[in-house]
């Protein structure tokens, strides 16, 4: 009777019908009940029909809202831990382990990213600096991409590239803090082994470097970083601890 | 595929695996892949909104916040458990519900006689062109339920009520508003040829 009464439930459970206590009742019972999450599925598809049914234009400005949004909003990592904490049907672990890890990574990278760099705009919203805006429009723009790359001495190095914009941030986590004599400074290094000095990393916090925005970026420039003395140098003297090909 | 059953086409235009391939590189952090996923959900995403909500201004701030969700929890959308439109909708679908159920629901939605209102109005707005098609297709399959299963179902999913309002909306007992339901949308899948 009892389980009779749980299966009635797919159809209002498809449609959003059941709220509270109820709804996470069924939601247990359907970790359980393959032939229940069977229907509910096929329900829920049908559901999207009737969605597809009431279709609509939205207002023209929503677009530009809700990209300018997306822009400076961080996105959420992927669930890979919860599938340790409970069982899940042997489909879902076999996707978990194929498809999450990889998944995993890339978005992880940008959440690292975009958080450093929301860390800034958020807090300073409305009176965002130029440099923050043109951080903002590098992230904002159709064509960046997001590149990692571990360096020589630990630590991640991650380059974010808008080609048509020639301009590229630059961030780093779990790089070592180094002497004070010495500081990590970024190179656009050209084609031809030309490198064309690019800022320096501003002291380690937080296991981060605060973002560096450059400008310069050509099509087959890598990105470098090397150890140098305080205050830079006009050509790199050591070796790059890290190079990027943004492309 | 047999021939003979006249509504079961082959590609669905709000399911096909464009949508699935975009958000895996949405979930990379790509915005152009969103863009792309804007371009083929938000009148889905608005209209739903309009149709549960009927606020336009409310309606507009419930379809970004949908969005928006779809970018930020884009690592979360599991190909095993659905298409992407269903994942996306079933997201527009409890946001414009929340939207409803906390405000003061009485005086924000209209009363029970157009909420269960079987035609789908054709509003001033702009339609989408492949709304279109499956608006005739989702009429034709309504129009087949039985009068009451229609009812607690338009109920349910365009007015935004839980299982127990319709009840009382209808005066009918909750197992039958259940049981209604299931049976009706059973029916609708079947009419409109969803695989499950």
């Amino acid at each position: 009777m009892l389980r009779h009464d749980l299966h009635t439930l797919t159809g209002v459970y498809a449609l959003d019908a059941i709220a509270g206590s109820e709804r996470e009742r069924f939601e247990r019972h359907l970790q359980h009940c393959p032939s229940c999450g069977n229907e509910v599925r096929g329900l829920q598809e049908t559901a999207t029909r009737l969605a597809g049914a009431v279709a609509m234009a939205p207002p023209e400005r929503m677009k530009g809202a809700v990209l300018a949004s997306v822009a400076r909003t961080r996105q959420l990592p992927p669930p890979v831990i919860e599938s340790h904490l409970r069982p899940l049907p042997s489909r879902s672990i076999t996707w978990t382990r194929r498809i999450a890890i990889p998944a995993a990574a890339a978005c992880l990278a940008v959440a690292i990213v975009l958080g450093v760099l929301l860390g800034i705009s958020r807090q300073q919203l409305g009176t965002a600096t130029a440099q923050q805006r043109e951080i903002a429009a590098v992230l904002a723009a159709p064509d960046a991409r997001l590149f990692r790359e571990k360096t020589s001495m630990g630590g991640v190095a991650t380059v974010v590239s808008a080609a048509n914009l020639h301009k590229f941030i630059f961030t780093s986590t779990g790089l070592p803090a180094l002497a004070d004599a010495k500081v990590y400074e970024l190179w656009i290094m050209g084609p031809g082994g030309k490198a064309t000095r690019a800022g320096l990393l501003a002291a380690i916090a937080g296991g981060k470097t605060a973002p560096v925005l450059a400008e310069g970026l050509a099509a087959g420039d890598r990105v470098g970083v090397t150890v140098e003395p305080a205050g830079g140098t006009s050509k790199p003297t050591t070796t790059p601890i890290v190079v990027i090909q943004p492309s | 595929m047999p021939a003979s059953v006249p509504f079961r086409e082959p590609a669905e235009g709000d399911s096909g695996p464009d949508l699935e391939s975009l958000l895996a590189h949405v979930a990379r952090g790509e915005q152009t892949a969103f863009e792309a996923v804007y371009d083929q959900v938000a009148g889905r995403v608005y209209g739903l909104a309009r149709k549960v909500v009927r606020d336009p201004a409310q309606s507009e701030e419930v379809a970004q916040e949908v969005l928006l969700e779809v970018w930020r929890s884009a690592c979360r959308f599991d190909p095993t458990r659905g298409s992407a439109m269903t994942w996306i909708m079933m997201i527009a679908h409890r946001r414009a519900v929340d939207r409803v159920r906390s405000a003061t629901a009485e005086t924000q939605r209209e009363q029970k006689s157009a909420a269960s209102s079987v035609t789908i109005e054709v509003d001033e707005v702009a339609e989408t062109v492949e709304a279109n098609l499956e608006r005739e297709r989702v009429r034709r399959c309504l129009g087949a339920l039985t009068d009451m299963q229609r009812e607690a179902l338009t109920l349910a999913y365009y007015g935004g009520y839980s299982y127990r309002e319709v009840g009382g909306l209808l005066n009918v007992a909750l197992g039958t508003i259940k049981t209604r339901i299931r049976d009706g949308l059973i029916r609708m899948r079947d009419c409109m040829g969803v695989l499950s």
